[in-house]
């Protein structure tokens, strides 16, 4: 029995942060019957992929998430749009029925007005209490502590007996007016709320869609049987066919068939790219012109889209330093501000002696202005959208720690073979003694022997033969010795490959039955020749290498640098590492694999990779397309980002406290407070959702 | 009897309450501290700490108990 894939839509409410989207999603992958579940914290949504059989139980994946604390049920996407409309309409009717309440009043229709504040404050403006209540609880607080606290205490003093409030002279319904103070403030914050909802899932809504296309399951030949799995379920050797138009939905080699690519899914470069048989394909790209068959070389789970989505998602989990001293200070600012409001009142009507209604208003004004609301809303969005715009230029921050000191670091270590240059050797020339054998045989015999050794100048001129179309033959009695060169037999010619001692660089001196030969070689640059000259306007480049001095020297020299260093061994690139950083912070840059302990140890990392290695190497910051032209880009858009986020925290915080002494003095009143809130957190929103 | 493990998922208030009260529950934990910068939990409690419980326990809740020596 073949099960059915199906994928079902959930809204989640109650996740505060991507920590929670994380742990929503480990209990629902848990269940049995769930291929795969990705929760997004902004859209406050899931995408859960299940098997659909008798046995499945919808009412358990709700359980399950509800049992930890969040609220999760079907979203039925045809209704999405009612939805839309009725999150809009709630706050608005919530906004009318306040601005009711005067009239009420004043047609002496007191219970009608009662029951309305009642209902706004206490029943649309249930979530805030209940947020505030968790927190008290734990003597803990937070926004929704002073939102609460400011439109339950409204309500309360709106119930007072007039005589109480109100001194002698004064007219005596004015407290009733309270009421509206509190369904005010619920209504701007609800109208604050689903603007900011709208926003957050405009700008989310386009990357998501690359999730939504890839697809769910696949049928592949497997052992001469052809089968329809799911996706995550795809192994090493199947193999399937992608017809013209669909999405290739892992990485794989083609085995049958042409075709051109478009990768921008994944890179955001649209260029058409030509691939054959032999030809890898990554998954997450379109197939454009022609059928083809694809054999698949690693799992799922090791698929380069995979990798991506992952680190992207538990990058969303870590938090910039910023954030995490403003969630400390959030925490001293709601009590000093509860402080703050309860001296008001008491100065007002203790000292000064002012009428206990307008004391008790100054002091709501206070609590209100002073939420720091948006202060939640201040990185999140920036990061979503920082990590979007990074994966299409063909980057990723793996870790959003560091997004605040990245660009103020001045010291650049760079790594040179894999990072700066390609470790790739290119034969500049071959010089013969004669023309007895023609080059392209020259070639063809050093490549078939170089083909017995790991050395990166071997490989480079197997490479080669490879590019020209030479075939590599059969070789026998081969010794080699580490270091000093290769020897052996092919095609009953004795051949002997050894460093060129007189020329102290990458050329090598080839003997074939006795006639000496050499090969110039010329390691290829992986950037231009200018590159690190740019960047060093700015910054301080050293290069560390592990290579021969001559080699480094000459690279060095061709980039205009004049700090580098060679032979170093990767001990000896941490131990240089952890010394300069006494002096001050360090970025290292490398290829991630062989320089993996001076990339943990510097502050901070970036390496460049092929994607398929995505996976394996350290650092904070991958390049994993485009090479390290992309740095350019990395510092533009890590600024970009950081600026963003404090703008949002002087929209959200700075413009709260400034707002403290106006409301103090008693120049605003409660309910214009609550408005001016609400825009505080609408700008944050909107400031957050511009293109970086 | 003092008992401490690491949570690497701990990342805010909201985890540091559900793992207070979840461990909270057993019947021989006394005190309960997440320490939210360093991602871990100290437990006080009156006798052994069945930790493959607490491990359970938080397991159904999205969270994995690494120990720490």
């Amino acid at each position: 029995m073949s099960n059915q894939v199906k994928s079902i839509n959930l809204d989640i409410d109650g996740m505060t942060c991507a920590a929670c989207a994380a742990r929503v999603e480990r209990v629902l992958s848990k269940n049995e019957h769930v291929l795969d579940a990705s929760v997004s914290f902004p859209l406050k949504s899931a995408i859960v992929d299940i098997t659909d059989d008798e046995s499945f139980d919808f009412d358990k994946i709700i359980k399950s998430v509800n049992k930890i604390g969040y609220k999760a049920k079907e979203s039925d996407e045809e209704n999405t749009d009612k939805n839309i409309k009725f999150k809009i309409f709630v706050p608005i009717a919530s906004l009318l029925m306040t601005v009711s309440l005067r009239y009420f009043f004043e047609a002496g229709l007191d219970l009608i007005s009662y029951l309305i504040g009642f209902f706004v404050v206490l029943v649309l403006g249930r979530n805030f209490h209940i947020s505030a209540f968790k927190k008290i609880k734990n003597l803990d607080f937070n926004m929704d502590t002073l939102i609460s606290l400011g439109s339950l205490s409204s309500l309360l003093i709106s119930l007072l007996p007039a005589e109480l409030i109100s001194s002698v002279g004064s007219p005596s319904s004015g407290n009733k007016m309270f009421l509206d103070t509190g369904a005010f403030i619920v209504s701007f914050l609800l109208i604050g709320k689903a603007i900011e909802d709208r926003v957050i899932e405009e700008s989310v809504k386009t990357s998501e869609s690359i999730k939504s296309r890839m697809p769910k399951t696949l049928i592949v030949n497997r052992n001469q049987d052809k089968i329809e799995i799911p996706i995550k379920d795809v192994q090493e050797k199947d193999f399937f066919n992608v017809m013209v138009g669909e999405i290739i939905p892992v990485d794989g080699e083609i085995i049958e068939g042409e075709t051109t690519v478009d990768e921008s899914l994944l890179t955001g470069e649209s260029v058409p790219l030509m691939k054959r048989r032999g030809d890898q394909v990554v998954g997450g790209s379109i197939n454009l012109q022609g059928n083809i068959q694809i054999e698949v070389k690693e799992s799922y789970q090791k698929s380069t889209y995979n990798i991506i989505e992952d680190l992207i998602r538990n990058a969303q989990g870590t938090k910039p330093d910023i954030q995490k001293s403003l969630d400390t200070i959030t925490q001293y600012f709601v009590p000093v501000v509860l402080l703050i409001s309860f001296s008001t009142f008491a100065f007002k009507y203790l000292i000064q002696g002012v009428v206990l209604i307008d004391a008790l208003k100054n002091a709501i004004a206070v609590l209100v202005i002073a939420c720091p609301c948006a202060l939640g809303l201040a990185t999140p969005i920036v990061l979503f959208k920082t990590a979007t715009a990074s994966k299409l230029s063909g980057f990723l921050f793996k870790n959003f720690d560091i997004l605040q000191k990245f660009g103020d670091i001045n010291t650049m270590v760079f790594d040179k073979t894999g990072t700066l240059s390609s470790g790739i050797f290119q034969i500049r020339e071959i010089q013969m003694p004669d023309e007895t054998i023609p080059r392209n045989s020259v070639l063809q015999l050093i490549a078939s022997l170089e083909n017995y050794s790991q050395h990166p100048i071997a490989k480079s001129i197997v490479y080669q033969a490879e590019l020209e179309d030479l075939p590599l033959l059969p070789a026998s009695n081969i010794k080699e010795k580490p270091g000093v060169g290769i020897e052996g037999v092919v095609e009953k010619q004795f051949i002997k490959i050894e460093k060129n001692k007189e020329k102290n660089d990458s050329s090598l001196k080839v003997l074939i039955n006795d006639k000496t030969y050499f090969l110039y070689l010329e390691e290829e640059s992986s950037v231009s020749n200018d590159f690190l000259g740019e960047l060093k306007e700015e910054k301080h480049i050293i290069i560390l290498s592990g290579d021969k001095k001559v080699n480094v020297q000459k690279f060095a020299e061709k980039q205009n640098i004049e700090e580098f260093y060679s032979d170093k061994s990767p001990e000896e690139k941490l131990v240089f590492v952890k010394d300069i950083q006494k002096e001050g912070r360090v970025i290292f840059v490398g290829d991630g694999i062989n320089d993996s302990p001076a990339i943990k140890q510097a502050d901070v990392g970036v390496t460049t990779s092929s994607s398929s290695q995505v996976a394996q190497v350290s650092g904070d910051i991958l390049i994993h397309r485009g090479g390290l032209e992309t740095l350019g880009e990395i510092f533009n858009l890590s600024k970009k980002s950081k600026y963003r986020i404090y703008q949002n925290l002087f929209l959200a915080f700075v413009y709260n406290t400034m707002m403290i002494p106006i409301a103090v003095v008693g120049l605003i009143t409660p309910n214009l407070a609550a408005l001016a809130m609400a825009l505080s957190s609408i700008s944050v929103v909107i400031n957050s959702s511009r293109k970086l | 009897m003092e008992t401490k493990f690491t949570v690497p998922e701990i990342s805010c208030g909201h985890c540091k309450e559900t793992i207070e009260s979840t461990v909270n529950s057993l019947e021989n934990v006394e005190n309960v501290n997440v320490d939210i910068d360093q991602k871990s939990v100290h437990v006080k409690s009156s006798s052994d700490l069945d930790l493959s419980l607490v491990s359970n326990m938080l397991d159904e809740q999205g969270y994995t108990v690494v120990e720490s020596s």
